[in-house]
């Protein structure tokens, strides 16, 4: 019924999820990556140029002996000149000292004079041109010429310094040491940096004159930074790089945690937008397949009720029985509550040519085992009455096919045979509520012998025999009928008798629906079936228009007659008067008759309708006629007669009094 | 049904002995039964003391044969009529044109057949 939907449909909007969180995971991580960087760069420049501004200090510090021995030369006379040199220098000059040697020169008229000298001898031959040049761009610049010195794999630096008013010039020199490399301490402006610091503007190695890294290593690679400290008429170039991360260890692990935690989440998100996506194909298959299982259901309900519907009708015959004499009608109402078909029933078949049958029964509960009890009950009581069981017989014959142990369904029944001639009626309960008897004088129950439900084991069941006068009504029902929630169930029959009385002739239909009108219940839980049988107080029966009509109408009515002991004189003269109507509607070219006998309390009517021509006359037959006597003869038997002209054809009928004629009541226990 | 037997009396009537119910259905036979008892002798009689049912319709047939008997001057009689053919004649006035011998007429509390008007 339902299609899993191919994945491809769920994975294309959790790819579109996912890759929109890589994209921005990516984004994030790039950012802050950047901006680590960023501050990373600034904060190497920050430091460097701190560390820059410490060497110029120390720079200015180298400077400052040279400055001041200068000044002491201009004030001091020429031969205390030496003197104060040393005195000055003294501190300065030394293994450990600033300087390895410094000494003071003078100009003279060819090159220049060694005044004094601290320290160890300059490294730079002091007759050499390279030191006498230097000497002189000493005095041709306004600040400290430095320069390197190199000689024995010995790096030196060479600082010269002149005053241009008095010839002065001093120069020291500074060894490097022969590694270059000097320690950094953990307070000092270079730590966290490796740094190398190189004479001049360039960063050639060889002009490094110190670093904290193994020469070799050099020139820093990764992030650096460059800067120059002014060192007298040169500059030193400081190139720094980070030892560490010199931020916040939150800013260095930010990309990471970004990117790490957009990963995660992304693969979350993406894990939840598919199962959402899962769910949410999941919720619209369930959805259609849910409402597929309910239009099913409904279409199964439908044909269910459609079948319920035509069950009913199949097992409850609509049409009545054509049972002479007895007007039959029935009714089935469904519970108001409970749509679902119940197991009331009624039946009402005709036997022998005299006798009839009726059941009213009840199977408990709702649906289609019920109907099928039903139906297991309806028709083996039919059977049995078919076969000539009385009603006692047929219910202890039905009451062993059934098991209530085994059986959910608790049966009970009403079950009658009568004979439609007589009256007679012969009924046997099986725990079924009593029929109703409806007569002139009202309505009272028929207290017949209650015997258990069928199906309860071996058990005998009593009938009540009792005459139904003509004109009344014999009303059985179920107990829905009488059953009201909250109500005790004698309230209940005492309300369905009150009132109630024979309704006119051909209106048991009507006295049905007053019956359920006054006994409607909106709350009724239980289906109901009601079977009314009433006495015919008329019978119609027609006849091939025939020579042998009158015979089989005199026949019809003879038997009639003695069957309600209208007495022997009134029975002769009934059966003369239509045999004579009969024949003269045979006479008269009629192709159908009808003979129609009513009788209440005192009155017998007879009517003889036929579709024939003519209009019946009374001849005065004379003595030798031999026909045309027929009318005399009703009219004398009769007490009065009429010729009724019909659309078609036309009717004539006869009246007699009838002596005596006191309804039979039904015998009571 | 109807069943007639033709027989022959000891002085030479012709004796015709009806049964069962006389109407519509069975006039002609009343007809061709009495008239063959005729055809042959100088007197019919008509023995209805089987009859259970006769209306005006079989009266009329009597009525018939009674007119054709005569007309050939020959004698009818009724024998045993029953006590509805015995009203029957009273009703209609015809009692007077049958001689009917036997039947009911020693009942004194019905319509006797030997009653006269």
């Amino acid at each position: 019924m339902t299609e899993r939907r191919p994945l491809a449909h769920s994975t294309r909007p959790v790819a579109a999820i996912l890759l929109l969180g890589l994209v921005l995971t990516a984004l994030g991580t790039w950012a802050a990556a950047r901006a680590d960087s960023n501050t990373e760069q600034r904060l190497l420049e920050t430091q460097t140029r701190q560390a820059a501004s410490v060497l110029s200090t120390a720079v200015a510090a180298i400077q400052q002996p040279l400055t001041a021995a200068l000044q002491v030369q201009t004030q001091l006379p020429p031969e205390q000149g030496a003197n104060a040199f040393e005195q000055l220098f003294t501190d300065f000059v030394g293994p450990e000292a600033t300087f390895a040697s410094a000494s003071l020169w003078r100009r003279e008229n060819r090159g220049f004079g060694q005044v004094e000298t601290v320290g160890a001898e300059p490294e730079l031959d002091p007759d050499s041109p390279e030191l006498e040049a230097l000497l002189d761009r000493a005095l041709g610049a306004t600040t400290t010429v430095v320069t390197s010195v190199e000689s024995d794999d010995r790096l030196t630096i060479a600082y010269a310094k002149a005053d241009p008013d008095t010839g002065f010039v001093v120069y020291a020199e500074r060894p490097i040491p022969q590694d270059r490399r000097a320690p950094v301490d953990s307070d000092s402006a270079y730590s966290g940096l490796h740094y190398a610091i190189y004479l001049g503007p360039g960063t050639d190695t060889a002009q490094m004159t110190t670093t904290d890294v193994a020469p070799a290593d050099l020139p820093l690679e990764g992030r650096t930074s460059q800067t120059s400290v002014p060192f007298g008429d040169t500059v030193l170039t400081v190139v720094t790089s980070p030892r560490g991360h010199l931020g916040s260890s939150l800013s260095q692990r930010l990309p990471w945690i970004l990117l790490a935690s957009g990963l995660i989440l992304s693969g979350a998100v993406a894990l939840v937008a598919r199962q959402l996506v899962r769910s949410r194909q999941q919720a619209v298959s369930a959805t259609e397949t849910i409402s597929g299982l309910y239009e099913q259901v409904d279409a199964v309900y439908a044909e269910q009720g459609t079948t319920f519907l035509r069950l009913q009708r199949a097992l409850l015959p609509r049409v009545a029985p054509d049972i002479p004499g007895m007007e039959v009608a029935t009714e089935y109402v469904a519970a108001a509550q409970n749509a679902d078909i119940g197991g009331d029933w009624y039946s009402a078949i005709g036997l022998e040519e005299d006798t009839f049958g009726f059941v009213v029964g009840d199977v408990s509960g709702h649906g289609v085992d019920a109907v099928a009890e039903m139906a297991r009950a309806r028709f083996t009581l039919r059977a049995y009455l078919l076969d000539g069981a009385t009603p006692e017989a047929a219910l202890e014959k039905c009451s062993q096919q059934f098991d209530i142990t085994k059986d959910d369904h608790l049966v009970t029944a009403l079950v009658g045979v009568g004979n439609w001639r007589t009256g007679d009626i012969t009924v046997a309960n099986a725990g079924h509520p009593p029929p109703l008897l409806v007569g002139d004088a009202g309505a009272e129950f028929v207290d017949i012998p209650v015997g258990p439900p069928l199906g309860t084991g071996p058990t005998t069941y009593r009938s009540q025999s009792f005459v139904l006068p003509v004109g009344s009504a014999l009303v059985a029902y179920t107990d829905g009928l009488i059953e009201r929630r909250g109500e005790p169930i004698d309230d209940g029959m005492r309300r369905l008798a009150e009132g109630l009385s024979v309704a006119e002739a051909g209106q048991l239909d009507a006295m049905i629906a007053e019956i359920l009108a006054k006994m409607h219940s909106t709350e009724r839980a239980d289906d109901v079936a009601v079977l009314a049988l009433r006495r015919l107080p008329s019978v119609t029966k027609s006849f091939d228009a025939n020579a042998r009509a009158p015979r089989a109408a005199r026949s019809y009515v003879g038997e009639l007659l003695s069957a309600h002991d209208v007495g022997e004189d009134v029975s002769q003269d009934v059966v003369l008067a239509v045999s004579e109507l009969v024949t003269n509607a045979v006479n008269s070219g009629a192709t159908q008759v009808e003979v129609d006998l009513a009788w209440s309390a005192g009155r017998l009517d007879l009517s003889v309708w036929d579709d024939g021509g003519g209009w019946p006359t009374r001849l005065d037959a004379t003595d030798d006629s031999t026909g045309g006597r027929g009318l005399a003869i009703v009219d004398h038997l009769s007490e009065s007669w009429d010729v009724t002209p019909l659309p078609e054809g036309k009717r004539v009928s006869a009246r007699w009094s009838l002596p005596d004629a006191e309804p039979a009541q039904p015998s009571r226990p | 049904m109807a069943t007639f037997e033709l027989d022959v009396t000891g002085d030479g009537d012709a004796v015709v002995r009806m049964s069962g119910e006389i109407d519509l259905a069975v006039v002609d036979e009343v007809l061709s039964a009495a008239r063959e008892g005729l055809a042959h002798h100088d007197g019919l009689r008509l023995d209805l003391s089987r009859v259970t049912f006769i209306d005006s319709t079989g009266l009329g047939a009597l009525v018939r044969v009674r007119n054709e008997s005569a007309a050939e001057g020959k004698s009818l009689t009724l024998v045993d009529v029953p006590a509805s053919l015995v009203r029957l004649l009273d009703i209609t006035g015809l009692h007077d044109m049958f001689t009917v011998v036997g039947g009911v007429d020693a009942d004194d509390d019905g319509d006797g057949a030997n009653r006269r008007p």
